[in-house]
């Protein structure tokens, strides 16, 4: 018989009816003839008891951390939602554009390729390509 | 003793009674008693609540010296269970009550009997890990601490995969009691959604 009850700790307006990301852990001592105490989650937050046993809790404090979601009184890894392509393009955009302070700062500059590629991104970001669903491929050489 | 007034009672918050009492010469003294939030409870019989003990030790209860001890309870509105109190008027103690053992000493919730009286809130260090993260993910601690006010410490586990050797910037938001928001950034353009490990320190506060 467990000596706690276990609780993973939920944004207080989660849907529990589809998965949610786990903010926290927490655990609540049984009081001393067996019996459970509520539990009372901080601000902003709600508490979802876990079906969990003592060794099983004990084994989870002592291993890695990872991003976890709670679906059904299931727990599995988070599943990240895929970034949409503005988002990859603006990321590609920020990687190129780290790229160019060493490239400008050698004396060297932009191929059209890269450009083209650049601008192709660029459309992504500010919307007004709305079509793509993948970004362009990369130039091999940025000088090119 | 009479109730005069009692404040409007709301779910989850304490109200106020005041009563009224008369002393052997006839004075009338108002009482305020603040009433805990949720179920009624029981308390055990000739024990005073923290009100009877604060007017008892500022001498309006009982005329005393200011370093006269006394005992009490006071019930903590957070985890609406109550703590024991001792103490004189210039310094009071605290102990969780949870239960009795075979002695009937009263138990803290670390099984420790009331004289043995630990401090209320103590330091708890957490040190764990954090495998394939990645910028913007939600790191939790590996059990949540009792306050808010947590100072962590990270420290980025491996290399970027792009061969270099420049490690990635970690800073953190909405840091509380249960976790924070990673922040992880490449200073050599590696994209931030490349996963990592990390170890984490984190330290704060239980009851």
């Amino acid at each position: 018989m467990n000596t706690s009850d276990y609780y993973a700790l939920v944004q207080e307006d989660a849907d529990l009816s589809k998965p949610v990301l786990v903010y926290g852990w927490d655990d609540q001592p049984h009081e001393k003839d067996g019996s459970s105490r509520p539990y009372h989650a901080s601000a902003g937050y709600k508490a979802v008891k876990l079906d969990m046993a003592d060794e099983a809790w004990t084994a989870r404090l002592v291993a890695p951390q990872t991003p976890t979601q709670l679906y059904q009184g299931v727990l599995s890894p988070y599943e990240r939602p895929v970034p949409t392509v503005k988002e990859q393009a603006k990321d590609a955009l920020h990687h190129v554009h780290n790229s160019a302070v060493m490239i400008v700062a050698m004396g060297g500059s932009f191929g059209p390729q890269t450009r083209d590629y650049v601008a192709k991104l660029q459309a992504i970001v500010d919307g007004s390509d709305t079509v793509s669903t993948v970004l362009p491929p990369v130039p091999h050489d940025l000088k090119q | 003793m009479q109730l005069a007034s009692q404040t409007p009672i709301v779910p989850g918050e304490a109200s106020t009674a005041t009563f009224l009492g008369q002393d052997e010469n006839g004075n009338i003294t108002s009482i305020n008693v603040k009433l805990p939030p949720g179920k009624a409870a029981t308390l055990p019989d000739n024990m005073a609540t923290t009100d009877m003990l604060s007017e008892f030790l500022s001498g309006t209860f009982a005329l005393g010296p200011r370093d006269l001890s006394g005992l009490g309870v006071h019930w903590n509105g957070d985890g609406d269970s109550p703590m024991f109190v001792y103490g004189t008027y210039n310094r009071i103690y605290y102990s969780s009550l949870l239960g009795t053992n075979n002695e009937d000493l009263y138990l803290t919730d670390k099984g420790y009997n009331v004289p043995e009286m630990p401090v209320r809130r103590r330091t708890l260090i957490q040190s764990f890990t954090s495998v394939n993260v990645q910028d913007a993910d939600r790191i939790t601690f590996p059990k949540a601490f009792t306050a808010d006010d947590v100072q962590i410490l990270i420290t980025a586990k491996t290399s970027t995969p792009s061969g270099t050797y420049t490690p990635p910037l970690c800073g953190y938001t909405s840091l509380d009691r249960n976790g924070f928001n990673l922040t992880r950034i490449f200073s050599d353009g590696t994209p931030k959604t490349t996963r990592g490990d990390l170890s984490i320190i984190a330290i704060g506060s239980v009851q």
